[in-house]
């Protein structure tokens, strides 16, 4: 259970940029049964940027590879690439699921007694905001990989972490 | 070295993460106690039809209720007939009762809406006087298992004793009360059950018999009695299919209610994110039954004040809006919260009720929230009970029952008392 939830304890850290609403949504959860027993989304979003940033550390590693393009900014502009790409990817799933009205209806709006709406909870706004969380996410994915695997690189092994 | 020094970082790294994980890790997919409640009540409340036997009491005093065509014989025609139509009794047996338990046609409007006092008197028995503690027991000994038994009667009790002096009249009555108590004890050994008592009133013309059964000829409206006796869910179907409000306006109309229920009854509740001020987060483990990161309102009027709600599912209990909605009959076990009752209007779930939680301290008091629900006695019956049982035009008691009380509180005792629960609901309120 502990692995399962772990993706979504990490995005956790980052709820304060998406709010508690849609949070409960990435949760899973749903209104006819009253708990957390919809699609786990946090681990989709979470195992989908892992793989891409597995994905632009090999590539950068191991496929371009370069001497010449092995400075810590190099470094860089690919991790800013993965967070760009990690971003759309937050975005569009949680978008999606605002777009199409998949998120439980008592996690998008505060009704008063009478059933009316009075306030939007969820809005794109918050979609961007998930995004920007995944952008984080992905990130650290790629800092840590890259702390793990950037040995075997024969011309970037030292980017962006200088030899002592 | 340094490479082995790096990896060495990069896993500590890696752990320092999956640990720090583990603080914010609260599981999900665990089955919280209040889904367990759930499960049980819908096991609890299998779809099945009724068996109704209708006992309506036909001893002397009850010759003013049917004299004319009064609102009690409308309310109870309309009320058979509404149970017949409704598609959910499959068989209502039709008695009259006193010393004995008179069977009669199947015929609701042979039974009721053309009956007067010759029709009572020709049914026959002993119509002199009635013992309400033996007609209940009449009617609880031959009520089966699965069926709802329904008692109409004034139930007036009548010592026929006279020159009674007040501790008499006292004794006899706390005699009654007990031996009420030990008749639907000893049904409940056997059996859950819930009793629905309404309280409706009437024009009645005729004799009036007090308490030293001396007679006084009356035109006045008097209250007299529906009593519901069944398993608590058969009794509950009955009173959606047939609710209390429709006889507005059919006679004789639902003044007051009293209802007991045995078995401290398992009800679905959860928290839920209407109607709350400030705000909190429903814990992942316990979304149910726990939440956490209660913060008050910070701005405008509600400044200060933090409110959630629970969600409750009433739907299997036979207690109606006046009783659930009275937030006196709860009891919480903080004086730091105050609660309040409305029924769901926000949708969106199954429940019925929102249990609304309410606290001005800031911060938010950490707790183990208890909300129970109390088997109380309605102050309506201390009110409506006429403890004298002589005139009722000198004690101003047309609208009160002699013994009403005594009765009541038979019963009261018998499905435990003020300190019996209907239901317990538990909301583990955290800070973080």
């Amino acid at each position: 259970m502990f692995f399962v939830l772990l993706l979504g304890n990490l995005y956790c850290w980052f709820q304060g940029l998406y709010g508690y609403n849609l949070s409960g949504h990435l949760w899973g959860w749903e209104d006819a049964t009253q708990s957390y027993s919809g699609i786990l989304v946090y681990n989709s979003v979470g195992m989908w940027t892992l793989i891409v940033s597995a994905v632009m550390m090999v590539l950068y590693y191991y496929v371009i590879n370069h001497p010449r393009f092995n400075k810590w900014w190099h470094w860089g502009i690919v991790a800013v690439a993965n967070s760009l790409i990690a971003l759309l990817i937050g975005w569009y799933r949680a978008f999606s699921d605002f777009n199409n009205g998949l998120i439980a209806d008592s996690l998008m709006y505060a009704r008063d007694e009478n059933g009316e709406i009075v306030e939007e909870l969820i809005t794109s706004a918050n979609c961007w905001g998930f995004g920007m969380a995944n952008m984080i996410v992905a990130f650290i994915f790629f800092l840590v990989l890259s702390l793990l695997f950037h040995w075997w690189s024969t011309n970037a092994r030292y980017s962006p972490f200088v030899k002592f | 070295m340094k490479k082995a020094g790096f990896v060495v970082a990069g896993v500590l790294l890696l752990g320092v993460l999956v640990g720090v994980l583990s603080t914010c890790g609260e599981g999900r997919g665990k089955r919280s106690n209040a889904e367990m409640v759930v499960s049980e009540v819908a096991e609890d409340s299998p779809a099945r039809s009724v068996n109704l036997h209708v006992y309506l009491e036909n001893s002397g005093s009850m010759n003013g209720y049917v004299k004319g065509n009064t609102g009690f014989e409308q309310s109870i025609y309309y009320y058979l007939s509404q149970v017949e139509g409704c598609g959910l009794v499959d068989s209502i047996g039709l008695y009259y009762i006193n010393s004995k338990v008179i069977p009669q046609e199947n015929d609701v409007e042979a039974f009721i809406h053309h009956v007067e006092p010759a029709d009572f008197k020709r049914k026959g028995g002993d119509l002199g006087s009635s013992d309400i503690a033996v007609l209940l027991d009449t009617v609880l000994t031959r009520h089966r298992s699965g069926d709802v038994s329904m008692f109409i009667s004034d139930c007036i009790f009548s010592p026929g004793k006279k020159k009674m002096r007040a501790e008499e009249v006292r004794n006899y009555l706390i005699e009654q009360s007990t031996r009420i108590e030990r008749i639907f004890r000893d049904k409940l050994r056997s059996e859950e059950l819930a009793v629905v008592v309404w309280q409706l009133q009437s024009d009645f013309v005729g004799y009036y018999y007090n308490r030293e059964d001396e007679k006084t000829w009356i035109e006045h409206k008097r209250p007299f009695y529906f009593w519901l006796i069944g398993a608590p869910g058969q009794v509950r179907r009955l009173l959606d299919a047939v609710p209390s409000g429709s006889l507005a306006g059919k006679g004789a109309e639902v003044e007051n209610v009293y209802v007991a229920c045995s078995g401290g009854k398992s009800v679905g509740y959860g928290v839920v994110n209407a109607g709350k001020i400030g705000s909190f987060e429903r814990s992942r483990r316990e979304p149910k039954s726990s939440i956490v990161k209660c913060r008050p309102d910070g701005k405008g009027r509600q400044s200060g004040m933090f409110r959630f709600a629970v969600g409750v599912d009433y739907a299997g209990l036979p207690l109606d809006d006046g009783f659930l909605l009275d937030s006196h009959n709860y009891e919480v076990s903080t004086r730091d919260f105050e609660i309040s009752v409305e029924p769901n209007r926000y949708g969106g779930n199954h429940y019925t009720h929102l249990v609304c939680v309410t606290t001005t301290r800031v911060p938010v008091p950490a707790t183990q929230l208890e909300i129970a629900l109390k088997n109380r006695m309605p102050d309506w019956v201390e009110e409506r009970n006429d403890a004298v049982g002589v005139d009722l035009e000198r004690d101003d008691a047309f609208d009160k029952t002699f013994g009403l009380k005594a009765l009541l509180d038979g019963v009261h005792a018998a499905f435990g008392g003020d300190s019996a629960e209907y239901v317990k609901i538990r909301v583990s309120i955290n800070k973080n």
